[in-house]
Order: structure tokens, then sequence, then C-alpha cells
């Protein structure tokens, strides 16, 4: 199975970079406990609209996204998993910016246009965070701490759709 | 890792949530239209919020890593920060790309530009334009674009990545380049990517010039489209502003900034380096983004005409500014729009759509021109930079959505005390505060507020391309836009959340 995974984020946004921490601290443990070798990972850091990202997805059969997640509802530092269909309804069709479509726009229409090359099997994991309104390097502590669990919890969950 | 019992102590640690669908998620952009006691619109505002600590982010920072960390404020206009972040250097280090360095930054930089204009006209436009601002909401989007229009959607979105792969030869990245060095770029072209640039320029030169006679085609046939563009509701009267070069023609990547009057006399020419003696900005209470003018006209408040200092800037702006392109295609579909107006400047909002695409096909030309011209192939781009000449340095571009500045002051080591961006967005926030209060008043009466009403007020808002807050790449679709109706009694009555 040909896997990737994407830390998306903004390096210099505080909390807004959290996926891309995580998924450095999925690259460490895929070095040190790799995946029986007919499975390969690849792993990227982005910061792509929705129809650049997708666009990454073609020829993989699984993605994994790690993405902040504002959602005021959680409590910061939780993380929920979710699929494109959570985006459905979540906002009718709106985006990160005006100039781009909506992320579940963008899989159905590349899906329709590329067929199976855009995989069904996309998985995103959305971390509660608190401050994606100021510039700056460092994460709110209670990412920090959790960033070796966030990156072990999705390796497991990986692990187990990957080798059922 | 791996044991079950690891796996149980990580869940009980931290919980892992599904939530499918979201029904909310935080919304930084929105529009409130004010009705007074016969349901009319009495005023309406446009509000977003505003990233913090940009500046103090810099400050301290080598200004060589500056054309690097400026791609990182907006994911959609990196390619316009860079090269505003380069042009600033070359002035500080006072060394200029010559040659083949500036035909692979202007080569680059085009490409970006087709990627960017394609995305707007299809995908954000085009549901408008070409399925009808009140066919079913469903439908009004990307998707349904496809599932009428199957051949050209799909081809729209092969030539955004054509233009997308060009950027990455250029860029390194497509999406964050880092060609950008004093005076030059990081690498020389080799054989390999000039014959892969050769080939996609010409596809995206074929399919920007089908987009423009669609375009044109579809305005001659559908007579709603042409008076929605034609007519009242999407009109005003406003200085503009944009780069041209010494024969007044249309550029993106460098030239002087031109200012024309709103009927069409020109009022200023100056560098880029001298914008502060012509740009003021204004601020209001409540707005974080803040409202430049002319100073040598003044601020007069959110009104049009002559004597207030309200200026567009954009793609319309830019053809207002000049007289038309260096390339034959684009001067040709120049000539058709201002033809089909009857008027130059044209003052007409939604034609900044038109505009748009006709300007894609200008960008195609000319990197056709680029990657055709033998002198690109040169291995001399990068210049030996040796020490800070200049303490202060302007570079000016126009980006996708219209005049970029970027300023930067250094001390003797070369480190940032002070930077200074001017964004287009912010330039025409007038102009959409302006264009949204007057579809409003136009369009909503007596208090009855449609779907498609309120589409065609955004369509005023969405003719400018915006980008707001874009560097928060926060949750794939965090930032919802919404419209909220207040009653004279300042009740809420309606809260839309919007597709943009």
């Amino acid at each position: 199975m040909k896997i990737l995974i994407v830390g998306l984020g903004n390096p210099i946004l505080s909390d807004d970079a959290i996926g891309l921490h995580v998924v450095r601290k999925i690259n460490k443990y895929i070095q040190s406990s790799p995946l029986p070798k007919e499975h390969q990972i690849d792993i990227i850091e982005e910061s792509a609209n929705s129809l650049e990202l997708v666009e990454k997805f073609l020829g993989y059969d699984k993605v994994v996204i790690v993405d902040s997640l504002k959602t005021n509802k959680l409590a910061v530092g939780e993380i929920a998993k979710l699929t494109p269909k959570s985006f459905e309804k979540a906002n009718t069709r709106n985006v990160s910016n005006p100039h781009d479509v909506d992320f579940y726009s963008a899989i159905k229409v590349l899906k329709e246009i590329f067929g199976k090359d855009i995989t069904g099997d996309i998985t995103i994991y959305g971390i509660e965070v608190r401050n994606i309104h100021e510039f700056g390097e460092k994460l709110s502590p209670e990412l920090i701490e959790k960033i070796d669990i966030y990156a072990k919890l999705i390796m497991e969950d990986i692990k187990k759709s990957v080798l059922k | 890792m791996g044991s079950k019992s690891e796996t149980t102590k990580l869940q009980k640690e931290l919980k892992m949530i599904e939530i499918s669908p979201i029904t909310r998620l935080e919304g930084e952009a929105k529009i409130s239209i004010f009705l007074d006691d016969e349901g009319n619109v009495d005023d309406a505002y446009f509000q977003v919020i505003e990233l913090r600590g940009f500046e103090r982010f810099c400050v301290g920072r080598p200004v060589e890593e500056l054309p690097r960390i400026v791609t990182r404020i907006c994911g959609v206009c990196s390619w316009a920060h860079h090269m505003a972040g380069s042009k600033t250097i070359d002035e500080i280090y006072d060394v200029y790309p010559e040659g083949a360095a500036r035909k692979i930054r202007e080569l680059g930089y085009h490409a970006h530009i087709i990627h960017s204009h394609l995305a707007h006209f299809y995908a954000l436009a085009g549901p408008d334009i070409f399925l009808g601002p009140d066919a079913d909401p469903v439908m009004r989007n990307i998707f349904g674009l496809y599932q009428t229009f199957k051949d050209i959607t799909k081809e729209a979105i092969i030539t955004r990545i054509y233009a997308q792969k060009i950027q990455e030869m250029i860029g390194g990245t497509a999406v964050h380049p880092n060609c950008g060095v004093p005076g030059g770029v990081s690498a020389p072209l080799t054989k390999e990517k000039k014959a892969k640039i050769e080939e996609y320029s010409k596809a995206i030169l074929e399919f920007t010039k089908k987009s423009v006679a669609l375009f044109q085609d579809t305005i001659e046939k559908r007579k709603d489209l042409s008076e929605l563009i034609l007519g009242d509701v999407y009109y005003h009267k406003t200085y503009y502003m944009g780069l041209v070069d010494d024969k007044n023609k249309l550029q993106l990547y460098d030239g002087d900034v031109r200012v024309v009057s709103p009927d069409g006399k020109e009022v200023a020419r100056f560098k880029g380096r001298d914008y502060l003696e012509y740009i003021a900005e204004h601020v209001e209470p409540w707005s974080y983004l803040k409202f430049p003018y002319l100073k040598f006209v003044g601020w007069k408040g959110l009104v049009d005409g002559e004597n207030s200092g309200v200026y567009r800037v954009n793609t319309l702006a830019r053809f207002n500014v000049s007289d038309g392109f260096t390339t034959p295609l684009a001067q040709e579909a120049y000539d058709a729009l201002y033809e089909y107006i009857g008027e130059k400047p044209a003052h007409n909002t939604l034609a900044f759509n038109w505009a748009r695409i006709i300007e894609a096909l200008y960008a195609s030309e000319r990197i056709v021109e680029l990657i055709s011209d033998p002198e690109i192939m040169d291995k001399n781009v990068r210049p030996e930079v040796k020490e800070i000449v200049n303490h202060r340095g302007v570079g000016v571009v126009e980006a996708p959505r219209g005049t970029l500045y970027h300023d930067y002051i250094v001390n003797d080591e070369g480190l940032i005390t002070k930077l200074n961006l001017v964004v287009s967005t912010v330039q025409n926030n007038p102009g959409m505060c302006m264009s949204i209060k007057k579809a409003a008043q136009k369009l909503i009466k007596n208090g009855e507020i449609s779907e498609g009403i309120l589409n065609r007020v955004e369509m005023a808002f969405r003719a400018y391309d915006p980008c707001l807050a874009c560097a928060t790449h926060s949750m794939i679709g965090r930032m919802p836009m919404e419209v909220t109706i207040y009653n004279s009694e300042n009740k809420v009555v309606k809260t839309l959340r919007r597709t943009l």
C-alpha cells in the first residue's frame, strides 16, 4: 500500500504548525519501527490550499492529514478524527481563504476527474489549538507536551488500518 | 511502541474524538447588513480579523531570509510576496537581476499569475458566470460547474497543474518558492526543465485563448450576465493604480506605479520606493483592516468620485491605468473589453473577472516568449553580493489581486529593524466595502432577502478575489464567511454561512 502522510500548517503561525511538528515525530517513529516493506510511506509538510493539496493525493492508496483545528468546542490539545465527509455540511462550502474551493468540493471534483487515482481512504486528524492569529514559532505548552502522544496515536491508528 | 497495553495507556491519556459532521468552525470574515424600518438597507459592513505580529516576528532577522519568510504570509499569494521580497533585497544590496536571472523570475511569476487567475475564474467566479447567480446553490460551485461543463472544467484543473509544475521547477516548491536571491535566482534552468516548460506553456496558452473566447461568447449570448456587468449595481467611479512600463503597457513584475483619475487622466506616476508620498491609511473603529487612500486627494469616507481618495487595484485597475499589453492576443482581448464596456476607465466591478481571464492570456503569451528566448539558458544567474549598500529597500509587484509593496529597513549588520507591507486586498478594502453596501442597497428591498440576492451581494466582493487572513492554514475549511442581517432595532433577523 502506498501511504501519504501530510502535515498541514504554517510553520510561523504559532499553533497552526502543530501538524508539521507531529508528522516530523511520526517520521522518526517510522524510521525506528517501519511498516512491512510492501507498504511505502511518504511524509510531506504542506501549507497548500485545497486544490493544490488534493492534487498531491494522486497515486496514493491511503492519505493521512494532520492539521490544527479551531472549533472552540474541544479543549485545547484534544484530537479529532475526521473524514472528508465531516466537512460536507461543516461550513457550507467555505474555505480557509476566499481564493480557494473548500476541501470537500476539491476532493469531490478531483475524484470525478481523476477517478480511482484519488483515493477514497482519507483520514484527517485535527488537533484543537489555541493561538492561530499571531506569528511566532512557539506552540502552546499543552500542545508541546502531547506531540509524542499524537504521533504514537496516529501511527497506531495507521497500523491498525493497514495491517488488519 | 505498538504493544496493546501501551496503546490502551495512550488512549486513556488522550481520547481521540470522532466527530462527523462538524457543525461549526470558527468564522473570521463577516458581512453585516443593517436594515431600516422599511426593511431597506441602511448600511453594510465588511469585517475580517487580521493576523498579528508579523512585523515583530521579522525584526532582528537577516534581511536575506525575508523573501523566504514572507512566502508564509499566505499560501495563495506566496509568489507575489516572494517576488516583492526579492526585489526589496535587490535594492538593499544594490544588485539587480539581468538577462537570464530576470527572465527566470518573470517566468515563475507569470506562471503563478496564470495559476491564481484560473482558480478564481473557474472555481470561484465561474459558477456565477456560467451557471448564473440564481442557480441552485447546491450546484453553484466548482463541482456543479464540472457536472455542467465537464470538458472545460477538467481542462482548467489540468492547466492549473501545468502552471503549478512550472512554478515548482523555478521556485523549488510550487507553493512557497525559495529561488529569489539578491540580484538573481538560486539556479539556472536545465535543458530538461526548459523542454518541460515549453510543452506546458504551449498547452496553457491554448487553454487561456479558449477561455477568453468562451467568456466573450457567453456574454454575447447571456443578456442577464451582460446586464449585471454593465448595470449600476456593480459600478463605482474611483481612482485606479497599477504598474506600467515606459510605454504605459501593463506590467506585472516591474514598472512605474501609475494612478489615473475616475475620468482616466494620469494623476500620479512614481517609483515604488516613493509610495509613502502618495498613499496614506485611514482607520475605522469597526474594522481591523485599514483603509488606504490617495494622500493628494484625501480621505472623504467610503464614497466614490474625483473628490474621494479611494482607489482600486487588481486586474481591471491595471487595465485602466495602462494602454494595453505587449502581446498581440491579450491586446486584442483588451480592445474588445473596452469596446464592449463603452468607456475607459471601465468602472464595472464585475468586469474584474473578465480582465482576469485576459490577463491569464497575457501571462501565457509571456511565458511562451520567455521560455523561447535563448538567453534564458545563460548560467550566469547569481551575481556576487558583498555587503549592504542601502539601509532601506522597497519592492513592488502586481500581485494577482493588485499592487503589492514591501518596504524593509535594516541596520549595518543587515538585520531587519522595521518593515511595512501594503497588500492588495487591503488597498481594495474601501472599494470592497463600497461595493458590498451599494449592491446590498440596490438588491435588498422591503426586508426580502433570498439566497440568490445575497449571492449577488457577495458577487460584488468576490470580483476582487480577496485574500483574507491568508497565512492561516489551520484546519481545512476553517474560515467560514458569515452574512448577518440586522433589523432597525439591531436584532439579528437572518444569519447565513456562505459560499465564497
